[in-house]
């Protein structure tokens, strides 16, 4: 409401001016304000009307739901705020320049006559711009709440893969310490506790945060990495190098665990010992990458890419849009696994 | 006299079995294998009474092997995986024990096998 106002009087105030000008330039005595108070009743007139054609298309959406029905309604909304503006106009005009309404019908047909088209012309003008206005509202609500649900979609499905965190590595790990506690080994039962409940501490603790400090998921990975060694004894053969101005980036939570997990079960199940699963993590530019080095069956039937990798795939492309993760075969049966994502501006 | 057989990748779970096994006085062998392919190796060599046995393995897993072993083996699976129980009672087996299990639960699953191996036998 304020904003149209604040319109009509703009508008107002530019013709009074051009009409001030013209009667100036003819000898006309009429000041600036006199000249805007004679005027005021066929702009400030508008404030009105552009009220009620905001009324009409709210009513006309809501009562019509064919475009046919809604166009013949403000059709006849026109034709009666017009005649009402010009009716309005045509007695105020007379009222604010101190004379009676005994000429009021010839005032009101030469009104009809004279400038009716150009009101015509001004009323679909204004519907038009409400027209825009509505549809710009309905379009940024819309992306809001598309926004919306799109952030809790992915916020649903970040939770759901990382309650992946694979439920048979705890029953495996809880079965090892049991095994540790039985064959009288307490000291490593308790480190193997220690190192579960710090893995157990950062999925419950971190919950829905989006990102973590790579030098927390390192963390995190070394814990499951002296687990593993633990149960898998001299089947693995683990190093893990960061690059220390890559220790404070962030990045998105539980998104490297997926490639080490990948590469201990492969490595695991192998006949061999010593085999490697080593991970580098180094800094490009505005690109963090990481080198996974691990050892494949030759059998093996998951073609070296796993459900981790998959679903790391999966996760990668809901946040980045441009991002690498590839799998190259080396030589004896060992494996590269690539990964470069973009280091956000906040990270730098 | 039974002869019992451990199959498990993890040195630990096998450890915990043959420690198990050791209060038992009526084990008199016991034998270790730590893949599929071992185990089949020493399934037919001797020819174990009791098969104890875990699913995630590598070369073969537990499931496949079940089903290349004598038929004349009692199965105890011993698995973190709760999803091949099925698949396992429909391959000879008498119990499936989800890791981590507790001594009375191995020694009730052991006791079945026992039972299994008496009804063959009689």
């Amino acid at each position: 409401m304020v904003y149209q106002c604040v319109f009509w009087l703009a508008v107002h105030a530019i013709f009074t001016h051009i009409q001030f000008g013209s009667g100036k330039a003819v000898g006309s005595e009429l000041s600036w304000v006199r000249t805007w108070y004679y005027m005021s009743p066929w702009f400030l007139s508008w404030i009105g009307v552009t009220a009620g054609v905001f009324f009409s298309v709210d009513l006309n959406n809501r009562i019509y739901p064919t475009p046919s029905k809604r166009f013949l309604a403000h059709m006849l909304w026109m034709v009666a705020l017009l005649m009402c503006y010009w009716a309005f106009c045509s007695a105020a005009r007379n009222l604010v320049r101190g004379e009676d309404l005994s000429n009021y019908w010839s005032i009101f047909t030469r009104v009809l006559s004279t400038s009716s088209q150009l009101d015509v012309l001004i009323y679909l003008g204004v519907l038009a711009a409400i027209f825009s206005l509505r549809f710009y509202h309905k379009s940024v609500q819309e992306g809001i709440e598309l926004k919306r649900v799109q952030h809790e979609l992915t916020q649903e499905q970040l939770k759901n893969l990382r309650s992946q965190l694979n439920p048979h590595f705890l029953f495996n790990v809880l079965n090892t310490i049991a095994s540790l506690v039985r064959l009288k080994r307490e000291k490593d039962a308790v480190y193997a506790l220690s190192e579960l409940s710090m893995m157990l501490r950062k999925i419950l603790e971190t919950n829905n945060e989006s990102s973590v400090k790579i030098k927390d998921e390192v963390a995190f990975i070394n814990s499951y990495l002296a687990i593993q060694k633990i149960r898998f004894l001299d089947k693995l053969n683990t190093s893990i190098s960061v690059n220390t101005d890559c220790l404070e980036l962030q990045i998105p939570n539980m998104i490297l665990h997926p490639l080490v997990e990948n590469a201990v079960q492969h490595g695991s199940q192998l006949e061999s010992n010593q085999n490697p699963v080593d991970l580098k993590i180094s800094r490009d530019k505005d690109q963090l990458k990481l080198v996974m080095t691990n050892k494949v069956a030759k059998d093996d039937t998951h073609k070296g890419f796993g459900i981790g990798l998959t679903n790391t795939r999966e996760r990668l492309s809901k946040i980045y849009s441009h991002f690498v993760l590839e799998l190259y075969p080396l030589e004896n049966g060992i494996f590269e696994t690539r990964l470069a994502i973009p280091i956000e501006e906040q990270d730098a | 006299m039974l002869k019992v057989l451990i199959v498990d990748d993890e040195v630990l779970a096998r450890e915990t079995i043959k420690l198990l096994l050791s209060s038992l006085t009526d084990v008199t062998h016991v034998y270790e294998a730590q893949n599929g392919e071992q185990a089949l190796a020493l399934a037919n060599q001797h020819q174990p009474n009791i098969i104890v046995l875990d699913i995630e393995m590598p070369v073969m897993s537990g499931i496949e092997l079940a089903k290349h072993l004598p038929k004349n083996s009692v199965l105890i699976f011993a698995t973190a995986y709760n999803q091949y129980a099925v698949e396992a009672f429909n391959l000879n087996s008498v119990d499936y024990l989800l890791k981590p299990f507790d001594d009375d639960r191995f020694y009730v699953a052991f006791e079945r096998a026992k039972m299994r191996l008496r009804d063959s036998c009689s």
